[in-house]
């Protein structure tokens, strides 16, 4: 293995592509929110900024925690350093992830742990991506939707995979579709199914066409508002804020 | 009022306004400073860049700035003050109820003035509430569930204390609850803008009407479902008409899915001033037309009639105003004089 800084770094910003938004099922490394990797031999420093201080601090934790054991799989990391910057909640998270300290007992008020909120999350990224690749498909075929009868994987996958516009968007279905335990992946699987896998009925199909519409166009407008509040934020032609930061110089009578 | 060129009047209420204080000498503590900042992102993010305001002027303006930007520019002819308190961050409240009420007195029949509560507040809350609902005349309260109380970072309008406060509010009168999913932090373990509380509050609450500020985003479709259910819930469209500029296929597609799962008489303007001026919210809401690919997937159709409602129409009927009663009395007051001078 190549131990020079400058690959290290590389490795890492690697391992980090897989790591998502759970709300906006975008890579984090694509969405900016990961300003800086540093790597001296075995540690790895990664800093974390969010488009507001005041992002639900159990999102970030899920975030914080991905990152973490993405870097974990690099087989050559023994330090990890993560650290979430400019947020209210910043020092008991870096310390949680620091130390392994799961969601619950690093804040007091917590009563569960996070699993059913990552499953939520998954839900809705299962359902946006079989939106996003159903769209394309309408969108190769000059077809509607509405006039579709929804098929089995065998039916589907070879066609999906002959079209470049549609391939990478059902790969992403699949992958999802994985994470979710819903079989896509033999022949005879249905391929338009609820986040148990069951198949959408022809009945409920109109019905669940309008419930996949909003929840993508919820998640287009909260990345489209994320991403400018982020780029509001760090805009380097920001107007100077009034925020006194941990740094400034203390008064002479405190 | 909004004058169409062929000479319609439109009767406009903001239903989502403020006159905040969120200067430096009024922050408390670093999270006031950040609350503001957060907002004047938000700020620039979705304003026409010759739009946005000067930073300074953005942390506090004063009323003769309000009046000349919503009523004499905006079109604007009722506002509805939705003031929240956010003490922890501030020492005077950032919305401060007494002093929208002083200058609704100054301007009459311009203003509806909201109150707040905060059910973590208890008996000495409730005994609040009743003062204010007395001294303020109160028709309506903006909850915003992610406010700081001590160690508490938020609450849901399913807890116990909660409904205390709505089953006060229903017997003083307060028929109107906006309810703000801010980034609440509480519950912790759970989706922190989850709005499954506003369909409980709502089914218990059935002669209260739920305005769901910012329609539930980034809920949308949880909002559109509880709003399905149950005929008390109401859009309001702060934060999601601001999309008309940046992005103006999400906001057509916002407002069809809002007709389409809810109705035309459930959707209630509101430009969040000063986040936002409305005046270029209602001149490009006004000339925005829902493209052919959305209404036809939806099957629904965004009329001058269906924009009179949204506007000014739905509200008026919430706050029981009698639309031409009260613009005749408004056509004599000082804001119309000046509008008429102006030409």
């Amino acid at each position: 293995m190549d131990t020079t800084a400058h690959n290290l770094i590389d490795d890492v910003w690697n391992a980090l592509k897989e790591v998502t938004d759970p709300e906006l099922d975008e890579p984090l490394t694509a969405l900016g929110f990961v300003r800086e990797v540093r790597c001296r031999q075995n540690s790895v420093q990664v800093t974390l900024a969010l488009p507001t201080y005041w992002c639900a601090p159990n999102f970030a934790y899920l975030m914080m925690e991905d990152l973490r054991e993405a870097i974990r799989r690099l087989p050559w990391v023994r330090d990890i350093q993560i650290t979430l910057r400019d947020h209210e909640s910043a020092d008991a998270l870096n310390q949680a992830i620091d130390r392994d300290v799961s969601f619950q007992h690093a804040f007091a008020d917590a009563t569960d742990d996070l699993a059913p909120l990552r499953r939520a999350f998954a839900e809705k990224a299962f359902y946006a991506r079989q939106k996003r690749w159903l769209d394309a498909i309408q969108a190769a075929t000059h077809t509607s939707a509405k006039d579709w009868t929804p098929g089995r994987v065998k039916d589907v996958e070879e066609w999906a995979l002959a079209h470049p516009s549609v391939a990478p968007l059902w790969r992403r279905y699949q992958a999802s579709a994985v994470r979710q335990g819903v079989d896509l992946l033999s022949p005879d699987a249905p391929v338009v199914v609820d986040g148990q896998g069951r198949p959408i009925m022809p009945d409920v199909w109109e019905r669940h066409w309008r419930y996949l519409s909003l929840i993508t166009l919820n998640m287009d407008a909260n990345a489209h508002l994320c991403r400018g509040l982020f780029g509001a934020r760090y805009d380097p032609g920001r107007p100077r804020p009034s925020i006194p930061g941990p740094l400034a110089p203390k008064q002479a009578t405190d | 009022m909004y004058k169409t060129d062929d000479g319609d009047e439109i009767f406009v209420v903001d239903g989502h306004v403020a006159l905040w204080d969120g200067s430096v000498a009024n922050q408390k503590n670093r999270h006031g400073a950040e609350f503001i900042e957060c907002f004047y992102d938000y700020h620039r993010n979705l304003s026409p860049e010759s739009w946005i305001w000067p930073h300074d002027k953005f942390l506090k303006y004063d009323e003769d700035t309000f009046i000349r930007d919503v009523f004499e520019m905006g079109y604007v002819d009722v506002a509805i003050f939705q003031p929240v308190g956010l003490v922890e961050f501030y020492k005077e409240p950032f919305g401060n109820v007494a002093k929208n009420y002083q200058l609704a007195q100054k301007y009459p029949g311009r203003f509806i003035g909201n109150g707040y509560f905060d059910p973590r507040d208890g008996e000495a809350g409730l005994e609040r509430l009743e003062e204010w609902a007395a001294q303020y005349h109160l028709q309506g309260v903006k909850l915003y569930t992610a406010e700081w109380h001590g160690d508490s970072k938020g609450y849901r309008l399913s807890d116990p204390w909660a409904e205390r406060y709505l089953a006060k509010c229903l017997q003083l009168g307060i028929r109107n609850i906006h309810v703000h999913k801010g980034p609440t932090i509480k519950p912790l373990n759970m989706d922190a803008f989850d709005v499954s509380d506003i369909d409980a509050a709502a089914s218990n609450f059935p002669d209260l009407n739920f305005i769901v500020e910012h329609v539930g985003l980034p809920r949308l479709e949880a909002f559109c479902w509880i709003a399905t259910q149950e005929p008390n819930v109401y859009a309001g469209l702060a934060v999601a008409n601001a999309f008309i500029h940046t992005r103006p296929r999400y906001f057509a597609q916002i407002i069809s899915e809002l007709l389409y799962w809810l109705d035309e008489d459930r959707i209630l303007f509101g430009s969040d001033y000063a986040l936002w001026h409305p005046k270029w919210l209602i001149d490009e809401f006004m000339a925005f037309e829902l493209p052919d690919d959305i209404a036809q997937e939806t099957g629904v159709t965004l009329t001058r009639d269906i924009k009179k409602k949204i506007l000014g129409l739905n509200a008026a009927r919430l706050y029981n105003i009698d639309v031409p009663t009260h613009q005749a009395k408004l056509q004599k007051d000082a804001i119309s004089q000046r509008l008429r001078q102006a030409g």
